[in-house]
């Protein structure tokens, strides 16, 4: 229990590239929307947590730019540089805490305006792996092929995961459209069996649990170490520890959960990333990552899909799961539950 | 829930850190407040982290720093925020702990540039709108230059006037073993030092550090020392420089308003006489004045008096920044945390040679962004 529930939600549709907004109009893009849905108005919001990447945004401090487009001035306002997922439990603690009664958190990504490997490799170790020119995708290929090893699995298993993410993605008029080829792009992963590099962003408004809503039951975060080599690429990491503190503070078990919605960013870790949450649940009926990545709204994009499916009556809990850092450095799981 | 500061811990700031990387100058600060605070590392719950990304080069920094920070199989958040990033980060370990999800929560702010392919004003050069105001805003002297510009026009005050505060600020910091810039200075070597942006002089500014701080925070302190959480409040503003500028039509002034929501949240009435002493963030000595207006420490125009007539001086009546403040020790990601930390070891009594007399009430500020500014109040009694 944390007191505190997802009032409304919104995303952009996620696209390769949207030359007509910038990263701030993304942001009120999904704002507006919103408000719109949920005939909220900006005074009615007591504070704001943004959740974007300076790097990404090519823009220090890059929150400046949303401000304006979430209503944030003139009130209390702080930015994660971490997924969405993250700045939900930002968010939910200054709820929680009794200071606040409504917080709306807005996470962005425009991959079309860097280069992400480019950026991906800024975020290895300076000294000892940066030098060597690995990227995400490259770290992607160290676990599938960590993945595949340890299980004795061929990699015909990362195409038939790829392929139910692209018959789910293709359901979701919000997912990213693209052109998948089946070349190798970081052995033993096709470019089909990586997550798409999306533009996008998306909204949550929280508030205390006297409003209603879709109740937070609960959540658990973990850091793994940083260096690869520190990690056993072909398990789950942190994430089963994470995923155990959110079912203790839900007071749930996996097997109680409806459905999943997890950040894959390749077709192994919709495998993998199940397997450590435990759960035997549909996941990702959305297409999840594989379905479109838009940055750090990739985690919040999850969480609304999670949401949406409740107040729709499809499922009675779900769980949303967010990351940050390479292949699984930093996990966030969350557990959702329709209030009886 | 109410929350307590029961230890803090920071390194001694420099110019350049070149015998340490990043997580190891963060071990640094963490293992001196888990000392201060009587922890073990285990004892902490969760971590939240912060610095400037652009600044140093180095993208999701807070994840090469788990090493530093001890994050890893732990719960770690990063918040980053510009200059307001470490009072963040204060803010954030706050209502962490407040809303009961964590018992324990370390906050760790650092920023080491020695090395790094980044700088601060390039980095800050970025902060703004690419077409409309990066050409013509140079990093965050410019800014503050148009603050200290409005200021000068309204109150006719001197440059050495102003020039008052960072030579008590170099007084104080020669008695803090963490500071950075020690060396006296006298109001005539500021006034002819280097013009950065008018009126704004070399010696006016703050500097660039290497350094890190953490503080723990917790709903238990147990038979510690502590200082209580007592106000907690940030304001932030509009997006565009044209919109922040005194005289703008939606012209707010987040220190004005965060410091009011916070001085009802801890009871202060008069803060003038209810604070015992000020931990504030002044980038440079201009801003110090308009900032001492904007808290009610003084009258609209009689904030060089606190300076000339040594009330804010260490053993004078409304001491302010004991410890150097941010004139003599600015690593960015780290430099609110400090004041917040400083503000607390005031409290707790552990502020050695900068340690001033009787303290019950300390307040905390930060300042970023696009001229946002965060407040946290701490006290020797809960409530």
């Amino acid at each position: 229990m944390t007191g505190v529930s997802i009032l409304g939600a919104a995303q952009t549709r996620h696209v390769g590239r949207r030359d007509d907004a910038n990263y701030m109009e993304l942001a009120f893009e999904v704002v507006e929307e919103l408000l719109a849905r949920t005939g909220w108005t900006h005074d009615r919001v007591g504070t704001v947590i943004g959740a974007s990447s300076d790097f990404w945004d090519g823009r220090t401090i890059s929150e400046i730019a949303i401000q304006d487009a979430a209503g944030a001035a003139g009130k209390s306002a702080s930015k994660v540089s971490m997924d969405g997922a993250f700045a939900l439990v930002y968010a939910a603690a200054r709820i929680a805490s009794g200071a606040f009664q409504t917080c709306l958190v807005v996470a962005h990504g425009k991959a079309s305006e860097g280069n992400p490997r480019k950026i991906a490799n800024a975020g290895f170790d300076p000294l000892y792996q940066r030098p060597l020119g690995i990227d995400d995708h490259a770290a992607l290929g160290l676990q599938a092929r960590a993945f595949l090893e340890g299980r004795k699995l061929s990699p015909s298993a990362l195409a038939e995961s790829a392929a139910q993410s692209r018959e789910a993605a293709a359901r979701n008029p919000n997912a990213h459209r693209r052109e998948t080829r089946h070349v190798l792009e970081a052995d033993p992963l096709h470019d089909d069996e990586i997550a798409p590099d999306s533009d996008g962003a998306c909204a949550v408004l929280l508030g205390a649990s006297t409003f209603g809503g879709v109740e937070l039951a609960g959540f658990g975060c973990a850091t793994d170490e940083h260096a690869l080599g520190a990690r056993d690429l072909g398990q789950a990491g942190v994430l089963p520890k994470a995923a155990q503190e959110a079912y203790r503070r839900a007071g749930l078990g996996p097997r109680e959960i409806d459905v999943a919605e997890i950040h894959d960013a390749s077709s192994a870790q919709t495998l993998l990333w199940r397997e450590g949450l435990g759960v035997a649940c549909p996941v990702n009926p959305s297409g999840g990552a594989m379905g479109a990545q838009p940055g750090f709204a990739t985690g919040l994009v999850r969480v609304l899909e999670a949401y949406e499916r409740i107040v729709r009556g499809e499922a009675r809990t779900a769980i949303a799961h967010g990351m940050t850092g390479f292949v699984g450095q930093a996990h966030c799981v969350w557990i959702l539950r329709r209030r009886s | 829930m109410n929350v307590a500061i029961i230890g803090s811990g920071q390194t001694n700031h420099r110019s350049r850190r070149l015998d340490v990387n990043a997580p190891e100058l963060i071990d640094e600060a963490v293992q001196a407040a888990l000392a201060d605070a009587r922890l073990a590392p285990d004892g902490i719950d969760a971590i939240v982290v912060g610095n400037m990304e652009h600044f140093e080069g180095i993208h999701l920094s807070d994840l090469w720093a788990g090493e530093g920070t001890g994050a890893v199989g732990k719960p770690q958040i990063k918040v980053a925020t510009g200059g307001t990033t470490g009072s963040s980060l204060a803010q954030a370990a706050y209502y962490l702990v407040a809303s009961g999800f964590y018992r324990t929560v370390l906050a760790v702010g650092w920023e080491r540039l020695s090395d790094s392919e980044g700088e601060t004003t390039t980095g800050i050069v970025t902060a703004f709108d690419p077409i409309y105001e990066r050409p013509t805003l140079a990093g965050a002297v410019s800014g503050l230059a148009i603050l200290a510009c409005q200021y000068q026009a309204k109150h006719g005050t001197k440059p050495e006037e102003a020039a008052l505060v960072v030579v008590q600020a170099r007084e104080n910091a020669a008695k803090n073993p963490h500071a950075h810039l020690k060396q006296a200075v006298a109001a005539a070597d500021v006034v002819k030092s280097p013009l950065l942006s008018s009126p704004i002089r070399y010696l006016d500014m703050c500097p660039t550090s290497d350094g890190a701080c953490a503080v723990v925070f917790t709903s238990d302190p147990g038979d510690r020392r502590c200082a209580w959480v007592r106000g907690v409040s940030s304001r932030h503003n509009h997006t565009y420089l044209g919109d922040v500028a005194e005289g703008a039509a939606d012209f707010i002034h987040t220190l004005q308003l965060a410091s009011a929501d916070a001085y009802r949240q801890a009871g202060i009435r008069d803060p003038r006489n209810d604070i015992d002493v000020v931990e504030m963030y002044e980038p440079c000595t201009w801003a110090a004045l308009d900032w001492a207006e904007a808290m009610g420490l003084c009258g609209p125009g009689e904030a060089a008096g606190l300076w000339a007539s040594g009330t804010a001086r260490i053993d004078g009546g409304l001491p302010i920044n004991p410890s150097g403040g941010v004139l003599c020790a600015n690593p960015i990601g780290a430099t609110g945390l400090i004041r917040v930390a400083e503000a607390s070891m005031q409290v707790r009594g552990t502020a050695g040679a900068c340690q001033v007399a009787d303290v019950e009430t300390a307040v905390a500020t930060g300042f970023g962004g696009s001229f946002w500014n965060e407040v946290m109040i701490v006290g020797a009694r809960k409530s």
